[in-house]
């Protein structure tokens, strides 16, 4: 039997799960190969006190891991996304600032400004709509209006030609 | 050895008892998930202090695991072994860990300054402390090796057991285990190991 050979049914001899056979070539080889020999009086020493590795969970962990449902819980609530969701929008915020005042990235900066032009646009657009709107409404109004002044007016005459005489 | 774990009626008792439990860990009952802490909590641990070398690491390691666990409840299956499928967890989020500190270890390695959190072999060769000396060699396995020898030797775990979390046929398991072993007694040797975990 060859180093490597032995190398590859280490495991198997160390376990005893080799056939008899096989089991008394290893047995030789350790006799007769010093390096082998070595290999095996070492793996046996480790291995044989490996259940020493093993240790006890801390008493602050184990209370950690007692404590993940209630943290996992705590931390799903609606109020810790929103907190996340108000975050994000102020950051979106501060970044679009960023571009829109500075001049670092030129091309964002022109649509940027375009984008707030545009906006403007449409506010004094809209406004212009509404101030039109409400005029019609005035004019359609304006004869009723007129009507009342008109009789208010023919009250007073009333009341002056009375208190005349 | 004899492995109970294995005998069908036990498995299915078993199964049965976790179904039952993780139910009641999803409705609520805090009670439930402390049982299931005082049942895993500890392979879990070891696997990562093994794995980490560091306590610290280790607890953090295991936070996260349990973490996942408890986030991916809705995920597991009956027809699953749970214990098979929490120790992929646990494998998957050490593999994770220990990718996202390489280049952080690298550096501390390189950096002699830096106090390191856990004994080197050669430190915990002269403090004589036999369990750190080879928890140090074993980290100085590769990672995938690592594991394997842990589940193994420390955590007693049979071929099959491994098999099934890895999802590797039990002939590549035992060779790399058989690997990983001989890499760890070199190691040893190298580090003037006489004093074995007696």
């Amino acid at each position: 039997m060859d180093c490597s050979r032995f190398e590859e049914q280490l495991s198997d001899y160390i376990e005893g799960t080799l056939d008899i056979d096989l089991s008394l070539l290893m047995s030789a080889h350790i006799d007769t190969c010093p390096a082998c020999r070595i290999l095996h009086e070492d793996l046996v020493s480790i291995l044989s006190g490996s259940n020493q590795l093993q240790e006890e969970v801390p008493f602050f962990l184990r209370n950690r891991l007692y404590y993940i449902p209630e943290t996992y819980d705590e931390e799903s609530e609606p109020v810790y996304y929103m907190k996340w969701a108000a975050a994000m929008i102020a950051t979106i915020i501060l970044f679009f600032n960023l571009f829109y005042f500075t001049n670092i990235y030129p091309q964002a900066n022109r649509t940027l400004h375009g984008l707030v032009s545009g906006i403007e646009r449409i506010a004094v657009e809209t406004e212009a709509l509404f101030s039109r709107f409400q005029k019609d409404q005035e004019q359609i109004v304006s004869p009723m209006s007129l009507n009342r002044s008109e009789s208010k007016y023919s009250e007073q005459s009333e009341e002056e030609l009375t208190s005349n005489g | 050895m004899v492995r109970n774990f294995w005998v069908p009626g036990v498995v299915n008792k078993i199964r049965m008892e976790i179904t039952e439990l993780i139910a009641r860990i999803k409705s609520g009952q805090q009670e439930a998930w402390n049982m299931l802490i005082n049942r895993y909590s500890k392979s879990v641990y070891n696997m990562a202090l093994n794995f980490s070398g560091s306590g610290d690491e280790a607890a953090d390691i295991t936070q996260d695991i349990f973490l996942k666990l408890y986030t991916q409840l809705d995920k597991y299956r009956d027809e699953y072994n749970f214990s098979s499928w929490l120790m992929r967890m646990a494998r998957n989020t050490c593999i994770d860990y220990w990718r996202k500190n390489k280049r952080n270890r690298m550096q501390s390695e390189l950096d002699e300054n830096t106090a390191l959190d856990q004994a080197s072999p050669e430190e915990a060769s002269i403090q004589g402390n036999d369990a750190l000396f080879i928890r140090g060699l074993i980290n100085r396995i590769n990672p995938d090796l690592r594991l394997l020898l842990i589940m193994r030797d420390i955590q007693d775990k049979s071929y099959q057991e491994i098999s099934d979390v890895l999802d590797l046929p039990i002939g590549t398991v035992k060779s790399r285990i058989n690997r990983a072993r001989i890499r760890l007694a070199q190691l040893y040797r190298q580090q003037g190991g006489s004093h074995g975990l007696q």
